[in-house]
């Protein structure tokens, strides 16, 4: 629809950016069911060769997503066992409405997801605030979907009635942290990299709840209804997930790339810094 | 036609809270002409919207490079095959949770 707006503000091309990879990451996980033999699995035969034909045909695409989020082999071990023994578990309840390929991915998300949770548990992180904000919206928008159709885009949106938890909008809704020049050259190999590595950096420290919705929907390109199926979430619950995902990722991506910084030592100084700040006026 | 015009209009009354989070949406769903269509219009002048809108499709892009790096194993060639022993101890495991089912 309005992917065809002018990208000049920020001259990194999403379609340039992810290129054919993407389309070929789709390609492959769609694909893969293709692959999948109807009989094979726990139920045709034993764990064992359930295991191992996952192993076969899914354990290195499956090692390589798992350590790229955990970057340490031992703990990427750990995930991927976790992973296989939980798909052996449930796979009486793997309905095929994803490939196999896609369904053990989701579930190496939610181990992943487990992972950093208990390595924050164990740094002695208290729980993050965000998590109970998170819980409590999921429960509005339970509530809130029931009330509504979940198929017409509710355009008032989701929880306008929420408190502002980024602190980038004022009471009215209205901009009081506006996004700032991003100014990235995409291709620019370092300048990617550097990105790329904050971003990686950033799914880290997002609430485990929230980083799983975005490996599954944005990193691995899986369609929304799956998302939502696998996850057991209404389309609004994603949507919501989704959007408090981007919007924190938006900003601590800014952040690491130093971006903010320079925003604020701009704000109040200098007259284009103050005009900044300023609401647009419809 | 009146719909259409009415979703504009309702797009642009709205708050730029509301404009982010439907841009979001965009991201997963299509979502209705006019409400498209209003959001057109809307970063024509606001440039906060307009950013948010440019940088939010620009990290998809980016996550989308993570999720095929990790498929088409760009990344450290060393790590693109699961490591045979690493393979040994998960079918051990698995066979272990066979024994104990």
């Amino acid at each position: 629809m309005s992917s065809e707006q002018s990208h000049s503000e920020l001259p990194v091309d999403p379609e340039n950016i992810s290129g054919k990879s993407t389309n070929l990451a789709s390609e492959d996980l769609a694909g893969s069911s293709n692959d999948v033999s109807s009989d094979a699995g726990v139920q045709g035969g034993t764990q064992r060769q359930a295991a191992s034909r996952w192993l076969e045909e899914h354990g290195d695409i499956l090692w390589r997503f798992v350590l790229s989020r955990t970057r340490s082999r031992e703990a990427a071990e750990d995930v991927v066992q976790s992973t296989i023994l939980a798909a052996l578990q449930s796979y009486d309840k793997f309905d095929r409405a994803s490939s196999e390929r896609t369904w053990l991915l989701a579930i190496a998300t939610h181990k992943i997801a487990d992972h950093f949770r208990a390595v924050r548990r164990a740094r002695g992180e208290v729980e993050h605030v965000s998590d109970h904000i998170a819980e409590q919206t999921t429960a509005d928008n339970k509530a809130q979907s029931k009330d509504q159709p979940s198929e017409s885009p509710n355009a008032d949106g989701p929880y306008a009635h929420r408190p502002n938890v980024h602190g980038t909008h004022a009471a009215d809704g209205s901009w009081l942290k506006p996004p700032l020049k991003w100014g990235l050259d995409p291709s620019n190999a370092s300048e990617k990299a550097e990105m790329l590595s904050a971003l990686r950096a950033c799914i880290d420290e997002l609430t485990p709840a929230l980083a799983q919705t975005v490996l599954m929907r944005d990193v691995l390109d899986v369609p929304s209804d799956v998302v939502c199926k696998e996850l057991g979430l209404t389309p609004t619950n994603l949507w919501s997930r989704m959007h408090r995902a981007r919007v924190a990722l938006r900003q601590c991506v800014e952040a690491s790339m130093g971006i903010a910084t320079k925003g604020i030592a701009m704000k109040g100084l200098t007259k284009k810094g103050s005009e900044t700040n300023r609401k647009p006026t419809p | 036609m009146i719909g259409y015009v009415r979703d504009i209009f309702r797009v642009l009354g709205m708050p730029c809270r509301s404009h982010t989070e439907l841009f979001s949406r965009q991201l997963d769903e299509p979502l209705a002409p006019g409400i498209a269509a209003g959001l057109r219009v809307h970063v024509l002048y606001c440039m906060g919207c307009k950013r948010f809108r440019v940088q939010i499709r620009a990290l998809r892009g980016l996550m989308n490079v993570i999720g095929s790096e990790a498929n088409a194993g760009m990344g450290s060639s060393s790590d693109q095959k699961m490591p045979l022993d690493v393979r040994a101890r998960v079918m051990r495991a698995a066979m272990t949770n066979e024994a104990n089912s």
